[in-house]
C-alpha cells in the first residue's frame, strides 16, 4: 500500500514538472528519427504545403525512434492531438508516421475529421502499398506518400464512405436517409384503413342471423357436456443455441474519433 | 257501393282523431280534446262499431283498372289504395282513412306497437345520422327530403320456438414448451359432445315484402312489454300494411336465427381448448305459436343519382337505420389529402428528430 502511494506521488510530480516540447507547427514535417536529408525535409514540406492549400486538410509527416506508447497509432494521436494539428470545424488531417524504435520500420497512417472519410480502409492499403515500394528510402517513402494522399483527396470522399458522415465525437456515422419508400407505404395502407373506417359509417344495415335477443330466461338447458380424449401428437423441432456473440472487430481504423492503418515494412 | 272506410270523430266536434305518439292517446286537430284509449272504445261501443268483431265482406268496387276505390270519411272523396294498404290518407283533405275490410279475418292483426316517436322525432333522428358522415352528399338531408319521412305500420309476424340441439365438436389443447436445442408442442384432441334446449319468444319477421328484411332487422329489438290489444284507432294519423308474406314462409327466417343462436350458445359452453371445431350438428325445431302483429315504423325512401335509398326508425325506440350514399369526388379528395397529409407529416417528423444525420 505505502509503495503504490509513492508510485503515484512520484508520477504525479513527474507530469507536473515535466514539459512538452514546443514545436512550429507550421513546419508540417517532423523528422526526430533524422531519416531525412535537410533537401528531402525541404521538398516535402513545399509538397505538404502545396496539399494543404489545394485539399484544405492538414498534413503532417513524422518519424521518431522514441516511442514510449505501446503502438504507433497511439503516438501518433498523441502528436496529432498534443499540437492540435487539424483544419477547420472538424480538424481535418492526415499524418504519416515512421516509428523507428523497434528497429523496424512501423509505418502509420492516422486520419482525422473528413480526412476519415477521404481515406477508406482500402485507400490506406493503398497508400501504405505505394510507400513500401520504397521501402529503406525513407525520403521516396514520405514522398510516394504524399502523391498517393493527393490522388486519393482529388478523387474526394471514398466510395464505401459516401452515406456517412463524421459526427460530433469524430466518428463516423450513417447518413440517415428518408425512407420515401417505406414512408409511401405506410402513408397508403393508413389511408386505405381510414378510409374504410369512414366509409364503414355509411353502411348500417345488415342481416340478422341470430336470436339472442329473444331467448326466454331461464330456458337454456344443457343435457350433456362430455368430451372424450381421442389421441395426442407431439412434435420437435430444432430451434439452435442462443445466438453467439458474434465476437467483436476490433475498430481499429475507426475509433475515438481517429481512423487509419499501419503496417511494419 | 263504395268501401266504407273506418274513421275516429271527435266526440265533441265531428273532426277527425289522430292519435298522438308522445301522449299515447288520441286528440283532437280541430277542438284539441284528448282521448284515452277506453274512452274511444266506449264512444265506438255506442255508435256500434265493435271493431275488434268479424265483419260482412262488403263489396269491392273496382275502377276500370281493376284497382279498389274507397271513400274518404270527411271529405267524401275516391280514396285509392294497392293491395296491401290497410291505413292510408287521403290525398285531398289528407284524413286518415282505415280500410276496414283489410283489416278483418286473417289481415285482423292480434297486437300493435303503438307509435311512441313522432314525425319530428324520426326527422331529427335523421339528421343526426347524417351526422359525422364526411362523405354524405350535402343535398341528401335536405329538407324536401325529410318531408317526406312517413310512419307506417308494418306487418310482422312473431314466433315462439323451441330448439333442441346436438353437437359433436373436436378440441384441441395445445401446450408447447423447450427443453435444450429443440422446441416441443403437444396435442391433445378430444371428441366434444354438448346437447341442448332452448326457448325463443317473440322472434320477428317481417310481412311485406315491400320492406326488405335486412332493413327491419337492423332496428330490432322492439319492446314487447309494450305489446297492446289492436285498434284500428291507433292506425289514425299512419299508414299501415298487411302482410302478403306467408307465415309458413316468414317462418323459415325465424326458425334460422333460433338454430343458430342455440348453437352458439352451446358452442359457448365448451371451454379450455385452444381450438374448437364443429364437426356435427343436429337441431329439432318447433313453432310453438305464431302471431300477426303491427309495428311501427318511420320511413324514408330518397332517391340518389337514380339509387334508391331506403331509412326506417323503429317507431317505438327511436332507432334509426339506413345505408347512406357516398359522394365519390369527396371521397376521392378526401383520400388524397389524407395520404398527402401523413405522409408529410412522416418527413416533417423524421427531420425533427435529426433526420440527415447532420
Amino acid at each position: 500500500m505505502k509503495k503504490r502511494y509513492f508510485f503515484f506521488l512520484f508520477l504525479s510530480f513527474f507530469f507536473l514538472f515535466s514539459k512538452v516540447e514546443a514545436i512550429d507547427t507550421s513546419l508540417k514535417v517532423y523528422d526526430d528519427a533524422d531519416l531525412l536529408t535537410d533537401a528531402e525535409e525541404i521538398s516535402l514540406q513545399e509538397k505538404v504545403k502545396d496539399f494543404i492549400n489545394t485539399y484544405e486538410m492538414d498534413m503532417i509527416l513524422v518519424s521518431t525512434r522514441d516511442n514510449d506508447f505501446s503502438t504507433p497509432r497511439e503516438y501518433a494521436i498523441w502528436f496529432f492531438t498534443t499540437y492540435h494539428f487539424g483544419i477547420g470545424d472538424k480538424e481535418d488531417g492526415i499524418l504519416f508516421l515512421i516509428d523507428r524504435s523497434s528497429g523496424y520500420n512501423d509505418v502509420y497512417i492516422l486520419t482525422h475529421g473528413e480526412a476519415i472519410r477521404v481515406y477508406d480502409d482500402a485507400r490506406i492499403d493503398g497508400m501504405l502499398d505505394d510507400v513500401e515500394v520504397y521501402k529503406g528510402n525513407y525520403g521516396k517513402m514520405y514522398e510516394a506518400f504524399v502523391e498517393s494522399a493527393s490522388s486519393y483527396a482529388a478523387l474526394g470522399v471514398a466510395p464505401s464512405n459516401r452515406d456517412t458522415y463524421v459526427n460530433e465525437e469524430g466518428n463516423l456515422s450513417p447518413i440517415r436517409k428518408m425512407p420515401w419508400l417505406g414512408y409511401l407505404f405506410f402513408s397508403l395502407v393508413l389511408t386505405i384503413v381510414i378510409m374504410i373506417f369512414l366509409l364503414s359509417k355509411h353502411k348500417m344495415v345488415k342481416k340478422e342471423t341470430r336470436a339472442k335477443e329473444y331467448i326466454v330466461q331461464n330456458s337454456i338447458h344443457i343435457t350433456r357436456q362430455t368430451q372424450n380424449f381421442r389421441h395426442t401428437h407431439t412434435t420437435s423441432h430444432y430451434i439452435g443455441s442462443s445466438s453467439s456473440s458474434g465476437g467483436h472487430v476490433g475498430g481499429s481504423s475507426h475509433s475515438g474519433g481517429f481512423g487509419g492503418g499501419g503496417r511494419r515494412m | 257501393m263504395k268501401n266504407a272506410t273506418l274513421d275516429h270523430k271527435c266526440p265533441n266536434c265531428d273532426a277527425i282523431l289522430k292519435f298522438q305518439p308522445h301522449g299515447q292517446n288520441w286528440q283532437c286537430e280541430y277542438c284539441r280534446s284528448v282521448f284515452t284509449r277506453e274512452e274511444i272504445e266506449a264512444v265506438e261501443a255506442k255508435k256500434g262499431h265493435t271493431i275488434n268483431e268479424e265483419t260482412k265482406p262488403v263489396e269491392v268496387e273496382k275502377n276500370e283498372e281493376g284497382i279498389d276505390i274507397y271513400t274518404c270519411p270527411n271529405c267524401g272523396a275516391e280514396i285509392v289504395a294497392d293491395e296491401e294498404t290497410s291505413a292510408t290518407f287521403c290525398v285531398y283533405c289528407g284524413s286518415t282513412a282505415i280500410l276496414k275490410n283489410r283489416l278483418v279475418g286473417e289481415f285482423n292483426p292480434s297486437k300493435v306497437i303503438p307509435f311512441h316517436k313522432t314525425k319530428e322525432d324520426a326527422q331529427e333522428a335523421f339528421i343526426k345520422v347524417g351526422k359525422g358522415k364526411p362523405f354524405l352528399p350535402k343535398s341528401f338531408t335536405a329538407k324536401e327530403n325529410i318531408a317526406k319521412m312517413k310512419g307506417v305500420y308494418i306487418p310482422f309476424w312473431l314466433y315462439d320456438i323451441e330448439v333442441s340441439s346436438s353437437i359433436t365438436a373436436e378440441g384441441k389443447k395445445i401446450r408447447t414448451w423447450r427443453s435444450g436445442d429443440y422446441q416441443y408442442t403437444k396435442t391433445d384432441t378430444y371428441d366434444i359432445y354438448r346437447d341442448g334446449n332452448m326457448q325463443f319468444e317473440k322472434i320477428p319477421v317481417d310481412g311485406s315484402t315491400r320492406f326488405y328484411d335486412e332493413l327491419m332487422n337492423s332496428i330490432e329489438p322492439f319492446d314487447y312489454q309494450e305489446l297492446q290489444t289492436f285498434s284500428p284507432s291507433y292506425l289514425s294519423g299512419f299508414y299501415a300494411e298487411k302482410y302478403d308474406v306467408e307465415s309458413s314462409v316468414a317462418e323459415k327466417d325465424a326458425r334460422e336465427r333460433a338454430e343458430n343462436s342455440t348453437v352458439d350458445t352451446l358452442r359457448e359452453s365448451i371451454h379450455g381448448f385452444q381450438s374448437v371445431d364443429i364437426e356435427k350438428k343436429e337441431n329439432q325445431v318447433s313453432v310453438t305459436k305464431q302471431e300477426y302483429v303491427l309495428l311501427p315504423v318511420w320511413m324514408l325512401n330518397i332517391e340518389y343519382h337514380g339509387k334508391r335509398y331506403m331509412f326506417a326508425m323503429n317507431g317505438q325506440t327511436g332507432e334509426m337505420i339506413g345505408d347512406l350514399p357516398i359522394d365519390k369526388k369527396k371521397a376521392a379528395l378526401t383520400a388524397i389529402l389524407l395520404f398527402v397529409g401523413i405522409f408529410l407529416g412522416l418527413c416533417l417528423l423524421w427531420f425533427f428528430m435529426g433526420g440527415g444525420g447532420r
